[in-house]
């Protein structure tokens, strides 16, 4: 009894004593605090979305700002002094990629071509290598000693001798204005639409599965099967996104790949061993219940009034399912959709190993790609220094895939707390 | 005109007739979809079960499988003598000492060069390289006497035994396979062994013959080393290039060991933000935001948290790519799941018991504490379990945040932090790490057949752990809604 009434228990006297209010100042302190401890749990949730933006953007920022790169002249065997010269290039002109930037001559007149990558403009290039490296950050003694042609035939080093600064940068047009996603070649290219088309085509195939098999799902679960068996086989069809993606992945590469390529092969067409068909075709299984669950759940909701009515009227389970309960479920059924497809988005095992690791811009779902989740993945993977260029590109990816899937579940959201006023 | 009632008769039939076949063909419809629903359903879940098919096809068996490695974790090295350890009699001119049973080798020939057919049931002495399938690839054969050994020859190792039966090479029809029963090898100690010979009598062993080329008697070994074998399986090895002898053992305790951090980080600190929402919240804008917030932080994808992970714990506090970086990003990724289901549990608690509580003097966390939290247990319990069994299964943060793909090493035995661990009994946190699902992943993208094998039976493992974590939570699940009436 005592444990159960905690309260009862803390005061034995017969009647409250009100004027002791020693012990319920305490209790009041007590209450206090752990009222703050648990607003700070819950605010625990804000300051991790800030987190989570403030991360992102961190280095998102960078990676649109300008970039400094060195040119660097390569290991020279022949005798110096070198003499550097721009080919069909002055000082503030602007270099375009792949450009031939730099002869270099040595003293007994062997040349050397220097071919650089970089957008962006030319400083400080006519000149001798000793008065490039006086105006270089990075000169060292050591560096200065590697001018000497006879000791770097010695030791092969690839001395890296900084020979000018060239400034560039990602800018928005780069970014959105190009199909080409290849930040880790020699020609670096930052065009985002490469990425978003993977994106797009697998999310788009696995929605083609999910949204019809999810939705006839969700109506027989609601209006044809009955209660005790809906019990049972709701949960197991819940099973299907509790499984593991990367189990997924493993499924639709050494699985669905060599089917799909038997039945392209019956057709005569050549599909690739990696292909967003499968990735997407096995993500949409794995969407199946998202959709169909929650879609069952509004479809459930719609009052039970709407559905007599209409078999009043002499409707069949179809009809009253397809022509009353589906259209009073709608957005509780568009929600499922969306919410569907925010989470095809954010996939990323299935698609990283299914669908290849090539950025294509393709909207062909045979061929294979590469989703903004499995670029993030696949870049992480190697060992890329943590302040370069290639490293911030994985959290510029973030940060679009964030605003992807925030734009769906937002909407999604949205329409799921307007249809639970309705009824 | 009116109508004679044959001729009105005959229409109504006809209009019944009509009725009647519009009837049955919306019935039919009717039945039809019903059928297409229901086979939906179970085209979907048989999606699962050819998912555990292919599973258990590709790996199932690679699960079961044993396989040798010496203590330092390697496969017996190519010549090695596999076999049992044993002390050997004095036999003729040789004293006594050790010997080598190996089992049952496999003799590959060239068809046409050296026949084994006409030697076969006569005794025989074999030169020629083992392989490491255990294998012969044969040099020179031929029928000895049955006197004990003693001739000598060069290049070994020569291996003594019986010829059983002769079949083609499945695959190369120019190889000719023979079963060869061999005898057993007296092995000749070196004089510095890292194992006592008498330690490792009765043991499985890897005879190192040494260099070739050097004098020998038939079917005696000059071991350069002998190594005692330990007998491992999928689930106990350590991780390995080579497929044949890899094990996911590191993975194992590595998952385990990101699981509790993730379930102590994120359990009090979800339940707590899920009982300040729903007891403690004034209705406001803010409660609102926070309410937004967590949908969407539910639906954020996981491979955002590894970014938070590695932006965030990795670089700017420093925790480098350890067990602890790995539960904190986890830890988070799974908090809205745990605050959604802990709302949910105690908002299916009914206000009368709020009322009552707190009608007899009980104070809001005296409530919550003897009322709400016991009474929403389960539905927190249920929660709990289907995060971890989330937790467990999540691959791409943990690709993130530095999971390794060839660490032979436990956290609780990290040769980097070595010294620290018996200091500190909490070092693990900060030793480098492996899970299960990256060891899959990584094994995936391997070209070879034999390494799919491996990731199917890591998937297997994995299946199994988060259906069971399911099964626990709908087994729970069902059992509050039956129990439970308010």
């Amino acid at each position: 009894m005592t444990t159960m009434n905690p309260g009862v228990a803390e005061n034995p006297a017969p009647f409250l004593d009100l004027t002791r209010s020693g012990s319920s100042k305490a209790s009041r302190v007590k209450e206090t605090i752990i009222e703050g401890i648990l607003l700070l749990a819950g605010v625990s949730s804000v300051i991790i979305t800030i987190g989570i933006v403030i991360v992102l953007l961190r280095e998102t920022i960078p990676f649109f700002a300008k970039q400094v790169e060195e040119i660097a002249l390569p290991a020279m065997h022949a005798d110096g002094p070198y003499t550097v010269s721009a080919i069909h290039k002055k000082p503030g002109d602007t270099l375009n990629k792949r450009d031939v930037l730099l002869e270099i001559t040595a003293a007994n007149g062997e040349v050397t071509k220097v071919v650089t990558h970089f957008d962006g403009v030319v400083r400080n290039i006519n000149a001798t290598v000793g008065e490039v490296i006086d105006a270089a950050k990075f000169s060292t003694s050591d560096q200065i000693r590697l001018l000497s042609a006879a000791e770097q035939r010695e030791t092969e080093v690839q001395a890296r001798i900084p020979l000018a600064d060239v400034t560039w940068s990602v800018g928005f047009v780069d970014f959105f204005g190009d199909t080409q996603w290849t930040p880790a070649f020699a020609d670096k290219r930052f065009g985002i639409w490469a990425l978003i088309a993977g994106t797009v085509v697998t999310t788009l195939v696995a929605i083609f599965v999910a949204v019809p098999v999810g939705t006839i799902s969700a109506i027989w679960l609601s209006e044809y099967c009955n209660a005790s068996f809906r019990e049972i086989i709701k949960p197991i069809l819940e099973l299907l996104s509790a499984v593991p993606t990367v189990v997924y992945g493993y499924f639709a590469l050494l699985a669905i790949t060599p089917v799909l390529q038997t039945i392209g092969g019956w057709f005569g067409i050549d599909v690739p061993g990696f292909n967003m068909l499968s990735a997407g075709l096995v993500m949409g299984v794995m969407i199946i219940p998202y959709v169909a669950s929650l879609s069952e759940d509004a479809m459930r909701s719609v009052p039970m009034q709407l559905r007599e009515g209409s078999y009043a009227m002499g409707a069949t389970r179809v009809q009253t399912a397809t022509k009353v309960i589906l259209p009073a479920a709608f957005s509780g059924v568009t929600a499922a959709y969306i919410l569907g497809i925010a989470r095809a988005i954010g996939e990323t095992m299935i698609v990283a190993i299914a669908a290849g690791q090539m950025p294509n811009f393709t909207a062909n779902p045979k061929e294979g790609g590469q989703t903004l989740t499995a670029f993030i993945v696949g870049m992480s993977k190697g060992d890329t220094p943590h302040d370069s260029l290639e490293y911030r590109t994985i959290f510029v990816c973030g940060l679009v895939l964030l605003i992807m899937t925030l734009f769906f579940n937002v909407t999604g959201y949205m329409i799921r707390k307007r249809y639970r006023e309705a009824y | 005109m009116a109508d004679t009632p044959q001729q009105l008769r005959k229409s109504t039939d006809a209009k019944i007739a009509s009725l009647r076949t519009l009837i049955a063909k919306r019935k039919r419809f009717d039945v039809m979809f019903n059928v297409l629903g229901f086979g939906l359903i179970v085209l979907s879940l048989s999606v699962l079960g050819a998912l555990g098919a292919k599973l258990i096809y590709d790996g199932g068996g690679r699960l079961l499988e044993t396989f040798e490695i010496t203590p330092w974790g390697l496969a017996p090295g190519n010549r090695d003598v596999v076999g049992d350890f044993e002390k050997a009699p004095a036999q003729g001119k040789l004293p006594a000492g050790y010997q080598v049973t190996p089992k049952m080798m496999t003799l590959k020939t060239v068809y046409g060069t050296i026949d084994p057919t006409p030697l076969i049931g006569q005794r025989v002495a074999v030169k020629g390289d083992i392989t490491k399938d255990g294998a012969i690839s044969v040099d020179a054969m031929r029928a000895i006497p049955d006197s004990a050994p003693g001739e000598e020859i060069s290049g070994e190792p020569t291996v003594i035994g019986k010829i059983k039966r002769v079949r083609p090479d499945p695959k190369d029809r120019n190889l000719v396979h023979a079963d060869f029963y061999p005898e057993p090898i007296r092995v000749i100690m070196p004089e510095k062994n890292d194992y006592a010979a008498d330690d490792l009598v009765g043991e499985r062993v890897a005879v190192d013959p040494g260099r070739r080329g050097r004098k020998a008697e038939i079917g005696v070994i000059e071991a350069k080393s002998v190594t005692p074998l330990k007998v491992e399986n999928f689930l106990s090895g350590m991780l390995s290039t080579n497929p044949q002898e890899s094990g996911m053992f590191p993975a194992l305790v590595g998952t385990l060991l990101v699981c509790i951090v993730t379930a102590l980080l994120t359990i009090p600190m979800g339940v707590a933000a899920g009982i300040y929402l729903e007891e403690y919240a004034p209705k406001n804008w803010f409660t609102n935001l926070i309410e937004i917030n967590i949908a969407n932080l539910a639906g954020v994808p996981s491979i955002i948290w590894g970014l938070l992970g590695l932006g965030l714990f990795v670089i700017s506090m420093g925790l480098g790519e350890s067990v602890m970086t790995a539960g904190l990003t986890l830890g988070l990724l799974v908090l809205p799941i745990i605050i959604i289901a802990t709302r949910e549990a105690i908002r299916a608690i009914p206000n009368t018991i709020r009322e009552a509580s707190i009608g007899l003097g009980a104070t809001k966390w005296q409530t919550v504490r003897y009322h709400v939290l016991p009474y929403s247990t389960g539905g927190i319990l249920t929660g709990a379990i289907i995060a971890m069994s989330r937790a467990v299964g999540e691959t791409a943060p943990l690709v993130l945040v530095g999971a390794a793909i060839s660490i032979n090493f436990t956290p609780f035995n990290d040769p980097n932090i070595a010294t620290q661990t018996t200091l500190n009994p909490l070092s693990w946190l900060n030793s480098q790490f492996t899970v299960m699902p990256m060891m899959t992943y990584h094994w995936v993208g391997q070209p070879e057949h034999e390494f799919h094998r491996l990731a199917a039976a890591g998937s297997i493992v994995l299946v199994a752990f988060t259906l069971a974590m399911n099964a626990v939570a709908i087994y729970l699940r069902y059992r509050l809604r039956r129990n439970i009436k308010w």
